[in-house]
């Protein structure tokens, strides 16, 4: 490198801008920051109308691309274009050459962004946060990046360290940090599997915000604000601290986006660490630049400087929401919440791209013969000002909401609908952003030449200021500069040596530990994924399935209650990419294999809505052939996929856990394999066990709220059994008119669900939930708990009696109890109807025994038996009801009053 | 262990940072010297190019001191 003394440096001052290639990435970043804010729309209508967007690509598919878009479309082409404007401007030189501009300009836009699109939008992706694009995109991205750091760093160099101003030191960051970072965060989890992956996904999604964003972000406020109003910053050494604190604190964060998972705690309490530790280091930045625009105002006049300003102050507050997320209480309230997505909204669409606009406005009105329409920009300002803050501060909110019902036993479903208003505000502040935007791209493109305002305090330097400059230049002294020279060189080592350390700490020693973990721990017999579960996975994965439920059940109380024991690492050892995800809109599924029947998930991956009426999952209607009954492969394979979801935990227990426990006194291991609960899902369906007393709740208002949420897709709103997913679930919904329960079956079904039906169980309702769901049941039913007795239905019994006798006690059980010697030998493992707990009407008795039941056991008897011969077994089996109160005299059936309502 | 060491290898560098600013009057001088510069070259490239900032602040003498063209190359 040849050093020069900053005046040798200005002598050869030349300052040459590719102004060609300012405006063309100018109107990349516009055009395509306004197609990123339409998928982003889209992505959030799903939410308000989720039933509206069928002519879409998935949901997954547009957030993709909403994301994509929006880092590497809008701002990565905003920087881009700044760059172009500010690095002649501070390095003296031009950039290297036109042709590598046009060159990057197309590589940026014609192989990365619109085949990055089309290729996410079509299905072929890649799972993780921030680096949705798939890998040949990926190669494509690195190159490019390879050749912006040729043509914007040369003339860096050529001027030596010592003379670097702050904005420099950034854009050399940025590059060759990113360069370092994002094959790291886009390749290596593609290699590495379950939590060791997800150690370098986090690492990347962080860094993609720390080392691209956050460092040219900031490298536009430091140069747009001394160029605005005319003084230099308040202190380049403040600058220069903030600036080595960030490079060398900022890979160091990742993890926390994974605390209480898999990942060894020592990582994770690093991250927590680090985080704090930004924290500090960004106040002082914050000070430094605002302290810099002193005298200017809150919103300055100037329009550059009111989007920096407007920067700066979002700078401090996402910053500040990042280090108090990383407390571990905090974070296990608000992570997978909205909480998060405001948190990433204000960074991406707050911070960085204000920071952006400010950027591409002061290019743009250097342009020769451009000047700004002031008003347009004005109106852009104040929109987008109330948007961002509106929408972030309704997610927050939205965030809050949703973590403080998860805490409890609250149905999940129960913090959809809560946020249901939450969302359809986050959507119409898509307005004013959008509008805001349009404004701003508008109000460029019609800028024109107005020598009337040229009027800007810019970069004039005040007399005071030159003796100032000439006073500092005559303390210069060759130890001075050889002592600067040193400490910039050590501190540059020192940054590349936190990120080498980052991702040995954070990366390299997890992955070894959690390998040598997944070795001592997991069961012997490797459950490798068949063919069909693999390609249900790559569904999964394209369909970004892991942006709304999460495959990680935290070592939290709450997360255990609700979905069981805490996720080990080696249950992810064949898991690659990782789906761990870093959102809950729906449940975690880490342990969803055998929750839901096999028809129930298919009417719900066909009809969510059908089946869960609050839900917000979007159809995936193409995977089938017109009805949830006619599923194609891919639906059946995305269903084999789920259920092998927990599935190698729960066949290694509890012999598993067992074993493990002997073999490591790891403490977050033993507290998974400690937990109190099982580690299949808590909620899962099981045949007839154990069940709470439900006592009458007294009042059916919120049971009749809780039915309508969590029933009426299979039983209907009235109970009848004729819900919109009732056609495609075999055996059909049951009619609760046509059927009366004891209290302690009905509390049995609704605790342990119907084994081998479609009716799940809802032990994650609390017991007081339960009852008031139970009062509702019993209300629908219109059969009258108690039997008439007279002399022919007593004649009628005994033949019915003969009848049961001979053909259905074997199933049923010699007394009614649905627990007969042929029960384990079922074709189709539903439990008999237990007469002595359950009455049906006599129609309805008669249907069943005549037609049969479809998709249980029960064959149809109508060409078998006469009228009389099942006329008699239906009053016998009806005779058998032992009600609540009723007390049943041994062997004998009861005989009480018919009610005139009954049948 | 290695928290402590981030802690420390951090603390210790920003510390040796600031201790050598507020005791090397030259070594401050000259840490400081890059914004002054950075308006010098702004004031150059604005010379140069004799393109005047537009925006606001109507009164400022800065815009009317310059005249809109460029040497800049399209």
């Amino acid at each position: 490198m040849t050093k020069q003394s900053p005046d040798e440096s200005l002598s050869e001052f030349n300052p040459q801008i590719e102004n060609l290639l300012v405006r063309a990435h100018s109107l990349a970043a516009f055009a395509t920051l306004l197609l990123a804010v339409c998928f982003g729309i889209l992505v959030s209508l799903q939410f308000v109308f989720p039933d509206s967007l069928a002519a879409f690509p998935s949901w997954g598919r547009l957030r993709y691309a909403h994301t994509q878009g929006i880092m590497l479309g809008w701002l990565g082409n905003a920087f881009i274009a700044f760059m172009y404007h500010a690095v002649p401007v501070l390095s003296g030189r031009p950039v290297t050459s036109r042709s590598l501009g046009l060159v990057l300009f197309a590589l940026w836009n014609f192989a990365v962004m619109i085949p990055g699109w089309i290729l996410v939008l079509s299905g072929y992706s890649q799972p993780l946060e921030w680096a949705e694009f798939p890998l040949p995109v990926d190669v494509v991205v690195v190159v490019a990046f390879v050749l912006a750091a040729v043509q914007f760093l040369p003339g860096f160099f050529k001027s030596g360290f010592e003379n670097l101003y702050v904005s420099s030191w950034y854009i050399i960051g940025a590059l060759v940090f990113t360069l370092l970072s994002f094959p790291m965060g886009n390749i290596v989890p593609e290699l590495v599997p379950g939590a060791a992956g997800a150690a370098f996904s986090g690492l990347w999604i962080h860094d993609a915000v720390g080392l691209f964003v956050t460092p040219m972000a900031l490298a536009i406020l430091y140069y747009v604000i001394p160029a605005n109003t005319g003084k230099p910053i308040f202190s380049h050494f403040l600058s220069m601290l903030g600036f080595w604190g960030l490079f060398f604190l900022y890979p160091l964060n990742g993890i926390h986006h994974y605390i209480y998972s898999a990942i060894p705690m020592a990582a994770q309490l690093t991250a927590i660490l680090a985080s704090f530790l930004l924290g500090v280091v960004v106040i002082i930045v914050v000070s430094n630049l605002m302290l810099s625009q002193r005298g200017f105002g809150l919103i300055p006049k100037n329009n550059v400087l009111r989007f920096a300003s407007m920067s700066v102050v979002f700078y401090l507050v996402v910053s500040l929401q990042g280090s108090w997320q990383a407390n571990m209480t905090f974070s296990s309230l608000v992570h997978f919440t909205d909480y998060i997505i405001g948190h990433s909204h204000l960074a991406m669409l707050g911070f960085a791209t204000f920071a952006g606009i400010a950027g591409i406005v002061h290019a743009w009105q250097h342009l020769p013969g451009f000047s700004l329409n002031k008003k347009l920009l004005d109106w852009s300002y104040y929109l987008l000002t109330f948007g961002i803050t509106l929408m972030v501060l309704d997610l927050t909110f939205a965030g809050f909401v949703q973590g403080e019902l998860w805490q409890g036993s609250t149905p999940w479903i129960e913090s959809v609908r809560a946020s249901a208003p939450y969302w359809a505000v986050r959507s119409l502040s898509a307005i004013p952003i959008t509008a805001g935007f349009f404004l701003l791209f508008y109000g460029l493109l019609v800028s024109k030449t107005s020598a009337a305002v040229s009027d800007q305090a810019e970069a004039i330097v005040s007399d005071e200021q030159h003796a100032e400059t000439e006073d500092s230049a005559s303390l210069q002294t060759s130890r001075a500069s050889s002592a600067l020279r040193m400490s910039y060189a050590a501190a540059f080592l020192g940054g590349v040596g936190f990120f080498v350390l980052s991702v040995g700490m954070l990366g390299v020693i997890p992955l070894q530990s959690l390998n040598d973990q997944a070795t001592l721990l997991a069961p012997q017999a490797s459950l490798a994924l068949s063919a069909s579960e693999d390609r249900g996975r790559t569904i999964y994965a394209r369909e970004g399935c892991a942006y709304c439920h999460t495959q990680q059940v935290r070592f939290t109380e709450p997360d255990k209650q609700r979905f069981g024991a805490p996720s080990l690492a080696w249950e992810g050892r064949l898991d690659t990419p990782h789906m761990l995800g870093t959102r809950r809109i729906g449940p975690d599924l880490a342990r969803a294999s055998g929750t839901r029947a096999k028809q129930w998930h298919l009417a719900h991956l066909y009809a969510p809505r059908a089946v869960v009426p609050q839900s917000v999952m979007p159809a995936y209607s193409e995977l089938f052939d017109g009805s949830a009954e006619k599923p194609s492969q891919g639906a059946l394979d995305l269903l084999a996929y789920i259920e092998t979801l927990g599935r190698e935990r729960e066949l290694a227990w509890p012999e598993g856990d067992e074993r493990a426990s002997r073999l490591t006194d790891n403490e977050q291991v033993l507290m998974s394999l400690n937990a109190t609960v099982l580690n299949a899902h808590p909620a899962r369906t099981r045949p007839r066990g154990s069940a709470p007393t439900l006592n009458p709740a007294g009042s059916n208002s919120s049971g009749e709220q809780l039915f309508l949420d969590n029933c009426s897709g299979c039983h209907g709103d009235q109970g009848l059994g004729d819900g919109p997913a009732s056609a495609w679930l075999q055996p059909s919904p049951v009619n609760f008119a046509e059927h009366r329960y004891r209290r302690d079956l009905l509390a049995d079904i609704l605790f342990n669900g119907v084994y081998g039906s479609s009716m799940p169980a809802w032990r994650d309702l609390s017991v007081p939930q339960l009852s008031a769901l139970a009062d509702v049941v019993d209300g629908f039913s219109q059969v009258a708990p108690e039997t008439a007795n007279s002399q022919a239905a007593t004649a009628q019994l005994s033949s019915g009696r003969q009848v049961y006798a001979t053909h259905c006690a074997e199933c049923h059980g010699d007394n009614g109890d649905g627990n007969g010697f042929a029960v384990d030998k079922l074709p189709i493992p539903i439990m008999p109807t237990d007469f002595v707990r359950e009455k049906l009407s006599e129609a309805a008795a008669m249907r069943a025994l005549r037609e049969g039941v479809s998709g249980t056991s029960m064959a149809p008897w109508g060409d078998r038996l006469s009228e009389q011969e099942m006329s008699a077994a239906v009053q016998y089996v009806r005779s058998l009801y032992q009600g609540n109160g009723i007390v049943a005299q041994a062997n004998e059936p009861l005989f009480g009053q018919e009610a005139a309502a009954d049948d | 262990m290695i928290s402590n060491l981030i802690v420390f290898s951090t603390l210790f560098l920003g510390v040796l940072f600031t201790v050598l600013y507020m005791i090397r009057p030259e070594f401050r001088a000259r840490i400081e010297q890059p914004k002054y510069a950075f308006l010098e070259q702004l004031s150059m490239y604005h010379k140069e190019t004799s393109v005047a900032p537009q925006g606001v602040d109507s009164e400022s003498p800065a815009g009317k001191a310059n005249e809109t063209g460029s040497k800049e190359c399209e």
